[in-house]
């Protein structure tokens, strides 16, 4: 008997993941909105972590990105709370921060962030590359 | 590895940008310390015997007087360690670029770039996402983020990405720097009517209420006078012919006002169409 043949989406079909952005600079999250829309993604977005983890739970995204300095609950903590929650605890969650000092990163890395991105360094094009290049390794 | 960038704002980002961009190229991991960072520069200084070489960018670190001590005991050692540490300021004193120097760094310093270089890297960055731009619409981007690349790549990328909805979706494209024009230019009924125009049409307040912020720093940076003359010299021609529409209370009040609504708009008390409708009634 051959063994079952496992399932690989293509690249179109990955594009249409739904990714949740938790970012509360308007101007920011319109964008990556915009951009990501625009490249197929279904894009939910969040201004603040409790917003976000409730949308998340409620609709499990294929990847988050999320911000760490949010009103209310810091980024670190939704991440804890995003990687303890059954449901989520093996979706990506790709950081985009300003902060970029080696102890926030290897926190982030730590509570189980997938990669971590520092804001003044990246455009929305690379951010969206490096999105499509998490969810290749997550599907195929 | 030590390098100090120093000099006009927009050609040290560049320069830090190029810089980065190779490390990462190379997997080199890039870590950033702030004039508001409080985590040593000693951390950086030594990789483990099986990590990575790391680089580290230290923005306007010396404005900030609790890392000058250490800055000058770990110079050399910075100079001389296998990790690539970057200095970013807009300038020092002679005798901080002197320590450099004596330290081994390699000093790069530039003066104000001009106006038609901007205008032609912005062209070039605009044509890599595939948009054409007007140069008044590129001097108003270039404006608006106050000559950070980084701010401008993403202006860019927004009238991109509005061009496009404006082509697919037949919208009335909204023109905010209409509304921060007229608000410089102390135009009531103008940037009310603009501002109606554009809730009319379906489109945000917080976008006006950004492009007009924008403004008043650019106002008030050019009213600090000393400040004033690091702007780049089309916005300078332009916000000064502007700020004689408001004197330095006015001016200070409006600021004021634009800072009180966002906390407003933050704690949910107030929206920011409300609120700018607010305070434009008053200008």
């Amino acid at each position: 008997m051959n063994d079952p043949i496992e399932y690989k989406p293509n690249e179109s079909e990955f594009l249409k993941s739904k990714i949740l952005i938790i970012e509360d600079d308007k101007f920011l999250r319109d964008l990556l909105s915009q951009k990501l829309s625009r490249e197929g993604f279904k894009v939910t977005a969040a201004v603040d972590g409790e917003g976000g983890l409730k949308s998340a739970v409620e609709d499990a995204p294929d990847l988050i990105l999320l911000d760490l300095v949010l009103p209310g609950i810091d980024g670190f903590s939704i991440l804890e709370k995003i990687k303890k929650e059954t449901k989520l605890s093996s979706v990506p969650v790709l950081i985009l921060s300003n902060l970029g000092q080696k102890e926030d990163v290897d926190r982030a890395l730590a509570l189980g962030a997938v990669d971590f991105m520092i804001k003044a360094n990246f455009t929305p094009g690379e951010i969206s590359g490096r999105i499509k290049l998490i969810l290749k390794k997550k599907y195929l | 590895m030590l390098y100090l960038l120093l000099g006009e704002r927009f050609w040290t980002l560049e320069k830090l940008n190029s810089l980065i961009a190779k490390a990462r190229e190379k997997n080199t991991p890039v870590f950033f310390l702030t004039a508001d960072s409080k985590e040593p520069i000693s951390n950086y200084l030594s990789s483990g015997l099986f990590e990575k070489k790391n680089l580290l960018v230290s923005r306007f670190l010396l404005e900030n007087k609790n890392y000058e001590a250490e800055i000058e005991d770990i110079l050399h050692a910075l100079a001389s360690s296998e990790n690539i540490f970057i200095f970013q300021e807009e300038e020092v004193s002679e005798k901080w670029e002197e320590k450099f120097k004596q330290a081994g760094a390699k000093i790069g310093k530039a003066g104000k770039v001009s106006t038609q270089k901007l205008l032609t890297w912005a062209r070039a960055e605009a044509e890599k996402i595939s948009t054409k731009l007007s140069d008044s619409e590129i001097y108003a981007i270039i404006e608006e983020a106050s000559e950070d690349p980084w701010q401008i790549k993403l202006l860019l990328e927004r009238r991109s990405l509005e061009k496009l909805s404006f082509t697919k979706n037949s919208l009335a494209e909204p023109n905010y720097f209409e509304f921060a024009d007229a608000l410089s230019a102390k135009n009531k009924h103008s940037s009310l009517r603009l501002l109606r125009r554009y809730m009319k049409g379906g489109f945000g307040a917080e976008e006006a209420f950004w492009r007009a912020w924008w403004k008043i720093k650019t106002l008030r940076t050019l009213e600090s006078g000393a400040k004033g003359s690091e702007l780049h010299p089309f916005v300078q021609k332009k916000g000064l012919l502007e700020l004689r529409n408001y004197s330095s209370g006015e001016l200070s009040k409006l600021s004021m006002e634009f800072l009180d609504l966002f906390s407003e708009v933050r704690r949910g008390n107030v929206s920011f169409e409300e609120g700018l409708e607010r305070i434009l009634i008053g200008i």
